[in-house]
């Protein structure tokens, strides 16, 4: 059971990692020397402290045009979504700071690296070799 | 119609009296009741401006480590109808433009801070035990943000205020920091410790390490905030690259009590 949520959780911040593709940049977290099974641990607990976030309901104006209120139901979904992924990074961010992990960006040619390699393992591996370094790679960004 | 009426007047007196609550008193009873414990604490302002501060109590499980009924936790949860947090925000016994005092009645129970100005203390918060029929005094919180690496409040400029109202929610909005929460020992300068609960009132052990679920829905920190972290933690930031203006510099902040068991 323990190993199932590890492997959940390093699935899931690999898919964190290698969704940051589609943006500019991407960051990892860092801890010189690390253990995979602690890394697995940190993560894991961040991951379900972000997922307690809750962001508030965005008001929309009544509106009897169904259109109208169709749309500003959208838009507020849109937002209230565009909270959640601010939040839940945010609470990603300093509960793996709390835990003495230093974020750095990666640039777009090791997160091409890491997506175009042909397992999840392979992945995870090479993920968690960036997460161990003793001289992490990239440019160190804020909490 | 009157069976209609006797139950109408039954779910009105059940809905104002819950089982069992805890609750904020506007004033101090004129005789304790032995079967509550009761919690006095003084607020200060968040980020001691104008925003009164807010602080939640929840009651917690030291067995499993989790606010009771949480995740980690569901063992412990309590019986229908009793309130596992109280939030303390308003009602308060005496106030000032710059901090208010609250008196609290708790059920006897392992509390613990759960958090402050919507931030959630899961990584580490303090927690204390309290018997029916005690009285502690919790100090002076002052809860305030807590900017990392040479942050600061962002200064709401004409450019800022024409943005937000032109574009609203679309614009972009600085990110948000989570809250801390700075903890001392009452001193002379504050509110007294009102007459009537002065003889009843026993130390408070506050201990430190409780970890918790987020369950308040936004972010969530350490209690006394980055400094208090342990020494692993990475150095800050050197040369922030997103800072344009030089930070304000940081209001001094109180040493955080130390427990005193």
């Amino acid at each position: 059971m323990r190993r199932l949520i590890g492997h959940g959780a390093a699935f899931v911040a690999a898919s964190l990692l290698v969704c940051g593709a589609a943006e500019a940049r991407g960051h990892y977290f860092n801890k010189p020397g690390v253990t995979r099974e602690a890394y697995m641990a940190d993560v894991a607990e961040c991951i379900e402290l972000a997922g307690g976030v809750r962001p508030g309901s965005v008001y929309v104006p009544y509106s009897p045009n169904i259109y109208a209120a169709g749309a500003g139901a959208f838009f507020a979904g849109m937002m209230r979504s565009r909270e959640r992924r601010r939040l839940s990074a945010m609470v990603e961010r300093t509960c793996m700071a709390d835990k003495g992990y230093a974020r750095y960006e990666v640039s777009n040619a090791v997160l091409d690296e890491i997506h175009d390699l042909p397992t999840l393992e392979a992945r995870l591996d090479r993920l968690f070799g960036l997460a161990a370094a003793a001289t992490p790679i990239g440019q160190r960004i804020r909490e | 119609m009157n069976m209609l009426l006797r139950l109408l007047l039954l779910m009105a007196a059940m809905l104002a009296a819950p089982a069992s609550a805890a609750e904020l008193l506007r004033q101090v009873p004129a005789t304790l009741d032995p079967a509550k414990a009761y919690a006095l604490v003084e607020i200060h302002n968040h980020d001691s401006g104008r925003m009164p501060g807010s602080v939640v109590l929840a009651r917690y499980d030291p067995a499993g480590q989790d606010i009771r009924g949480g995740a980690r936790s569901p063992g412990s949860a309590l019986p229908r109808g009793q309130q596992v947090r109280i939030a303390i925000a308003s009602r308060s016994l005496e106030r000032r433009d710059e901090s208010r005092l609250y008196l609290v009645a708790l059920e006897p129970d392992t509390w613990v801070i759960e958090g402050a100005g919507g931030t959630a203390f899961s990584l580490a918060s303090r927690t204390f035990t309290i018997a029916a029929g005690e009285v502690v005094d919790l100090g002076v919180l002052a809860p305030a943000t807590d900017w990392p690496e040479g942050e600061s409040a962002p200064r709401l400029t004409a450019g800022r205020l024409a943005g937000l109202a032109l574009l609203g929610p679309f614009v972009r909005t600085p990110e948000q920091r989570p809250a801390m929460l700075a903890m001392r020992e009452r001193a002379p300068a504050d509110f007294a410790i009102p007459a009537q609960l002065r003889a009843a009132i026993v130390p408070v052990r506050l201990q430190p390490g409780a970890r918790f679920g987020n369950y308040l829905g936004g972010l969530v920190n350490r209690i006394d905030g980055r400094r208090g972290r342990p020494d692993s933690a990475p150095a800050p930031v050197q040369t922030p690259p997103e800072q344009s203006e030089p930070p304000a510099p940081a209001p001094a902040q109180p040493r955080p009590n130390e427990p005193l068991a």
